[in-house]
Order: structure tokens, then C-alpha cells, then sequence
């Protein structure tokens, strides 16, 4: 009797083992397959001064004293790149086929104003955005109700590019006359535009402008920093195609951009460097660049509200989901390591690399 | 004869009431006890294991070592395929043709256009990868099969349509006299499943890829259905729909397809980095993703031999090849916009990294 039930148990521990190892085998699956948190689930994210906006997943994070929390806006559509305006924030909400810009109470999540209107109002107003267009990147000139952005205004047919365009904030509608003080930037055509417009105090503005360039017998569509004094202005290009810079933010004191720039010679860049230079001549030059951070997939370093050190978003190492990263001293000629603020072992977070935080002042 | 009852009738001794076995043969049975639980452990682990893999099993069977033929083109057929026969040894360089078709349900199945042809060189002693975007739109003499042409000079990315595997490879090593080695196919709705698996592709976007007519005939049901694409440049991860737009718009690049072939190289190079993250509990998940969506004539023990030499192999140690102009200009042909080769350019560039066939 007790020789069957020994047999049984064994048995019975056979089938378990090959049952368990099979489980085993399900769990144990890759790195690749972190699973992802929402940043409001950390509880170990290194504190950072001020208050700050990030987007996750369509949800945008507000994140003080180590803490992130949800900021409660409508759940129709994904939500990005804010920025400020007063105490209110300007976001950009993506749908499918077109995104709009609204005005949002970063409190309670209530929007306060629809700036563009790309599904209305009807009967459609041909001085207003309409129908499939995109927006991003909003920004508003310091001391101005005056929004500038991206869009791909005007268009045609194939030829998509975005351009920047200036208009009130309560009446966003970039027309196309001939004439038009509205627009900053003329594209290149079928390079995709000109991006990330980024206003200065003084009343000019930097930006991302793409072109065609031949790198070593092959044609590269590169980034160059753009720098206007106004709308129409002739551009003042800041850096060479074969560095490749893009994405730049500058300091809120005026003195320092911190941008993204390739400097590849290869055809196919992979990574970039995070790179500041002093912002001279009111912004028509830039001082002698200053690599922060070598070789790493980062995106949209951006300033902190003292001018003091920079955050960016970038994967724990070569590829992975998106953390946060802090530069404590970005100016220091041996720059120390970045800190990674979004380390958690078990759990990640991953934020929208394309949605550039907001940093401000508490 | 007086009866000992400590005595059994198979002579052993019984104490205390209890048999007592002679010691050699209870130690035997013991042994015997261990290697059959033993045994059935690993029975039962090896049929969990399996069970594990079985996904991995079925397309390994079903998609691994194939000869090159004609079936999938117009007009199937069964041809010998030279490149079974003729694989290098271990440790040589060797060439795969890459090979991604737009499979939705535009095109009668199997009958496709490759939308991607990327001749690869991979040299295991150096580490050292090459790899070559032959556009879609280049205008080349067609083959079906070795030396065997279909007598039409068309868009190379027809051959897989006229002559599948098979004539996509017929019609590179003919028209750029390179030999292939190996091929691996790859249908649209098998790179997005094969990218979300592998936990998306993280890419640096070079510049905005906005595009007002990009097909959206991924799940749609309607083939010929537009979608409009707004993908942001910077750094970022992809998932496997976004990063499928962008290896395939092309309507917003003033490089049209030329552009497209690089963002192609920079996925695959993106992939490249994730796959060193994977072990190989992922197989089954990865192979259930790209059921029927891929082909290939390597076999399983040289794909895996495959994945030590991709952990050493760096950015440096990759070289790009798209032929821009001088190697190849835009023209139209009939109502056509294709790519003309220049061949006296094209064969000795493209030979100092693939070597001649012949």
C-alpha cells in the first residue's frame, strides 16, 4: 500500500514537474518583454526640483519631490508635448489621422480652449485648420499670447512638410496669402519640414530645418539649428549638416541650448550625442559645442528651470523603453555620469520619446 | 528436513516478520528505482520543453531550409534551386538576399511584389556586415531561374512575382553577378508581429516622415484603403505598425524609394540590437508571430549559430550600400517612375563588397 502511494506520489510529481517547467519556460521569456508601468506606479523615482510634464502611452505625468501623477485630461485621443502658458498648459491631442492643440487646466485636466480645429467647427471656416492636418510642438513667444507650431500647412498632394507658423492663440489659422507675416519657415520640399520650434525671449526662435545633403556620395536628409530674429526673417543656420543637430532647447536664462546631434558620417545614423553650446549674440550664434552625453538613443534634453542641469529621455541602455535622465552639472568640462531618475528593477517605465518635458519652477 | 520459518521458500531470511533481501539485489532494484524516476522526470520535463517549443517546432518545420523555387510566382513552377547546393563552409563569408513583400489581399496569394531586397554579406572571422538596398524601382532584365531570363527588362521587385523566390534570387545573382547563398522572406504582417515581439525597434527617426496616401491595408478590408502617417524625428521606439510605416512610406521623401531603403537598413540594424536582448525561451513567441509569414533555406542549427556572431557585431561594423546617382537615375518609362542603372558604376562598386560570381 505504501509502495503504490510512494509510486503515485512520484508519479504525480512527474506530471508537476513537467507542467512547472513548462510555466517556467512561459515566464522565464525575455528582457524584451519588461513589463511596462505606468510612471504613477513608481515609488523609488530620485527626486528633481520644480515640476515637470511628461506623456506616457497618450497619459501625461506630472512629476514633483520623486512623485509622478496623472493628469486627468479627457481619454479621447493621446496627449503630448506640453508646454507652458501661464498656469495653464497647451497640449497636443493626437488622433489617428490629424492632432489639435488645446489649452488644459494641468489641476483638475479641464480643457479651457481649443486653439485648432482640424474636424471643425461646420460649416468648415477656411481660416481655420481643417480637415487632416497636424500640429505639434506649441509653443508660446515668451511675454506674447502668440502661439507658434508645426504644421503641414499648406500641403500638396504628396508633398507633406511641416512648416512653422505664428498666429494669436485664441485664433490660431495660418493662412497661405503670398504675404503672410504668419509663417516663419519654408520648408525644403519632401524632407518632412521644419520642427520643434523653440521661441526665445527676445522674441526670435530656433528650429529644426531639414535638407537634402550629400554625405559621402549619399544623399542624407540632415538637421541643421535654425535661428530667426522674427516672421519673415532670412535664416541664420547655427550648426553644419554634417553634425546633424536637431531637437534644441535653450536655458531659461538665455545663456545655453542643449540639443541632439548625430555628427555621423555614416548613412545610417543610430545613436546621437547631447550636446550644449553657449547661445551668443541674442541667439544669432552659438559658442563652442560641448558634448554632454556620447552615443545614446536621447531625446529632447531640456533645461531645468535654474538653467543649472538637464533632463532627457533615453532607454537604459542601447535599446529598451524610455527613461527619465538627469545631468546634474551638464557645463562641467568631465561631465559625471547621468543619473537614470526612473530606475525601478522589476518594473519600467516608457515614456513618449517624441513629447519633449515641460520643466518648470515649482 | 525441519522448517525454519525465517527461511521463505526463495531462501531469504525473514526478521522480525519482515523479509530481508539479500543486499546486492536491493541495492539494484534501488539503482533501478533512481534511473526510472529519473527517466520519467525527464520524460515528463522533455514532453513540458516541448510543448514549450512546439510553436517554434512547426515554423522551424515549416519555414526553415526550404529550397529556393518558382512557387509563389506567376505561373509556379518547380525549379532545382542552385543555392542549397552550393552553401559555403563554416566560417566563410556568405550572402542573404532579405526579402520583404507587401502580402495583403491586393495580390493573389504568393504571387507578390517585394517591397524590400537587401543583399546582406556577413563575414563571421572579421564580424564584419554589408549590407546592400537594391531599390524596388530599379529597372533590370528579369529571370526566372540561373541563366534562364523571362525576356523583359521590368521593376526588380516584379521577379519575386514572376518567379518567386527563386526569380527574386535568379535575377540578383544574374544582373549583379554576385552569388546568393541564402534567403529569408518576410510578409508584411510577419515583420510587425516579428518587431512587437521583440519588444518594438528603437530607431533614430532622421526626419519627419509624413505621408497623406500610405496604404493602409493592414487589416483593413479594403486593400486600397489610405492612411495618413505623421512619424516624428528623434530618437524613439517603434512598434511594429509604426515602424512598418516607416520602412515603407515613401510618397513624403524627396529620395522616394532610396530613402525609403535606408530607413529599411536602419530597422534591420535596430532589430539587430534588440535580438541580443532575447533568449531562447522567446523562440516559440517569435516563431507563433511570423507563422506563415516567412521562408527561408537556412536551416535551424546555422540561424542559431547566427546570433553569437550578431552580439559581437557593432555599428562600425556595418556597411550601408544604396545606390543614389550617379549609380542609378530617376526616369519614366512608359507610365512608370524607375530607376536606371548604370552598370559600368554599379558592378565594380558593388563587387569591392559582394565578390563576383563569376
Amino acid at each position: 500500500m505504501n509502495r503504490r502511494i510512494s509510486t503515485l506520489g512520484i508519479l504525480l510529481l512527474m506530471v508537476l514537474f513537467g507542467i512547472g517547467l513548462n510555466r517556467w519556460l512561459t515566464l522565464s521569456q525575455s528582457r524584451v518583454s519588461i513589463h511596462i508601468s505606468t510612471p504613477d506606479a513608481l515609488t523609488q523615482a530620485v527626486p528633481l526640483p520644480g515640476v515637470m510634464y511628461l506623456a506616457q502611452n497618450g497619459i501625461l505625468y506630472k512629476f514633483v519631490n520623486g512623485r509622478f501623477s496623472r493628469v486627468h485630461l479627457p481619454t479621447n485621443g493621446y496627449w503630448m508635448q506640453p508646454s507652458q502658458d501661464g498656469p495653464n498648459l497647451i497640449v497636443v491631442n493626437r488622433q489617428l489621422d490629424y492632432s489639435d492643440a488645446y489649452i488644459a487646466d494641468p489641476a483638475t485636466g479641464k480643457l479651457q480652449y481649443q486653439i485648432t480645429h482640424n474636424e471643425g467647427p461646420v460649416p468648415v471656416n477656411p481660416n481655420n485648420i481643417q480637415d487632416n492636418y497636424w500640429i505639434f510642438w506649441p509653443r508660446l513667444i515668451p511675454g506674447t499670447q502668440t502661439l507658434v507650431a508645426s504644421t503641414d500647412f499648406p500641403k500638396n498632394g504628396y508633398q507633406v512638410d511641416f512648416s512653422i507658423w505664428q498666429d494669436p492663440i485664441t485664433h490660431y489659422t495660418p493662412t497661405s496669402s503670398p504675404a503672410s507675416v504668419d509663417q516663419w519657415t519654408i520648408p525644403n520640399n519632401y524632407t518632412g519640414g521644419d520642427t520643434t520650434p523653440t521661441p526665445l525671449a527676445n522674441g526670435g526662435l530656433l528650429f529644426s530645418h531639414y535638407a537634402l545633403n550629400d554625405i559621402n556620395g549619399n544623399e542624407e536628409i540632415l538637421s541643421v539649428i535654425g535661428y530667426q530674429p522674427n516672421a519673415p526673417a532670412t535664416t541664420t543656420y547655427l550648426t553644419t549638416p554634417s553634425q546633424d543637430c536637431s531637437q534644441p532647447n535653450v536655458s531659461p536664462d538665455q545663456t545655453q541650448v542643449v540639443m541632439i546631434c548625430t555628427d555621423s558620417s555614416s548613412n545610417t545614423a543610430e545613436l546621437v550625442n547631447v550636446v550644449t553650446a553657449p547661445l551668443l549674440q541674442g541667439g544669432a550664434a552659438l559658442g563652442p559645442m560641448h558634448t554632454v552625453v556620447s552615443q545614446c538613443l536621447c531625446a529632447y534634453p531640456t533645461w531645468s528651470p535654474d538653467s543649472r542641469s538637464i533632463v532627457y529621455l533615453a532607454p537604459n541602455g542601447k535599446t529598451g523603453p524610455f527613461q527619465l535622465w538627469w545631468v546634474k552639472k551638464p557645463l562641467a568640462i568631465h561631465v559625471a555620469p547621468p543619473i537614470l531618475v526612473t530606475d525601478q528593477s522589476s518594473v519600467s517605465v516608457n515614456f513618449d520619446a517624441t513629447s519633449p518635458p515641460l520643466w518648470l519652477p515649482s | 528436513m525441519s522448517y525454519d520459518p525465517r527461511l521463505q521458500p526463495t531462501g531469504r531470511r525473514v526478521r522480525g516478520g519482515r523479509v530481508a533481501r539479500p543486499k546486492r539485489k536491493s541495492v539494484g532494484r534501488i539503482v533501478s528505482m533512481v534511473i526510472l524516476t529519473i527517466v520519467g522526470f525527464m520524460v515528463s520535463g522533455g514532453t513540458g520543453a516541448a510543448l514549450y517549443f512546439l510553436p517554434a517546432i512547426r515554423t522551424a518545420f515549416n519555414a526553415t531550409g526550404k529550397q529556393a523555387s518558382t512557387t509563389g510566382g506567376m505561373g509556379s513552377s518547380t525549379l532545382s534551386a542552385t543555392p542549397n547546393s552550393t552553401l559555403p563552409p563554416p566560417n566563410a563569408p556568405f550572402n542573404v538576399l532579405l526579402l520583404g513583400s507587401d502580402n495583403d489581399n491586393k495580390f493573389t496569394s504568393g504571387v507578390y511584389l517585394t517591397q524590400a531586397m537587401i543583399l546582406v554579406r556577413v563575414d563571421p572571422s572579421t564580424g564584419h556586415v554589408t549590407m546592400f538596398s537594391i531599390s524596388r524601382d530599379l529597372a533590370v532584365p528579369l529571370y526566372k531561374g540561373p541563366n534562364d531570363p523571362i525576356g523583359r527588362t521590368d521593376k526588380i521587385d516584379k521577379a519575386y512575382m514572376f518567379g518567386g523566390v527563386q526569380g527574386a534570387i535568379s535575377t540578383v545573382e544574374n544582373d549583379f553577378n554576385v552569388h546568393v547563398d541564402y534567403y529569408v522572406w518576410i510578409g508584411l504582417k510577419g515583420l510587425v508581429n516579428l518587431i512587437n515581439k521583440m519588444g518594438n525597434a528603437d530607431v533614430y527617426v532622421t526626419n519627419s516622415v509624413l505621408d497623406d496616401y500610405y496604404p493602409n491595408d493592414l487589416g483593413t478590408g479594403n486593400p486600397y484603403e489610405t492612411l495618413r502617417v505623421a512619424l516624428l524625428p528623434g530618437p524613439q521606439e517603434l512598434d511594429g505598425y509604426h515602424a512598418m510605416e516607416y520602412v515603407r512610406s515613401r510618397h513624403g521623401d524627396i529620395r522616394e524609394d532610396l530613402g525609403r531603403s535606408m530607413r529599411q537598413q536602419q530597422v534591420l540594424v535596430a532589430l539587430k540590437n534588440k535580438e541580443k536582448l532575447l533568449s531562447i525561451t522567446d523562440i516559440p513567441a517569435l516563431s507563433a508571430a511570423l507563422s506563415g509569414e516567412v521562408s527561408t533555406n537556412m536551416q535551424l542549427t546555422f540561424m542559431a549559430s547566427l546570433r553569437s556572431l550578431a552580439h559581437t557585431v557593432t555599428p562600425a561594423d556595418i556597411t550601408h550600400i544604396v545606390l543614389f546617382p550617379p549609380y542609378a537615375t530617376s526616369q519614366v518609362i512608359g507610365s512608370q517612375d524607375v530607376l536606371v542603372p548604370n552598370w559600368s558604376l554599379i558592378l565594380p562598386y558593388v563587387h569591392t563588397y559582394f565578390p563576383a560570381a563569376s
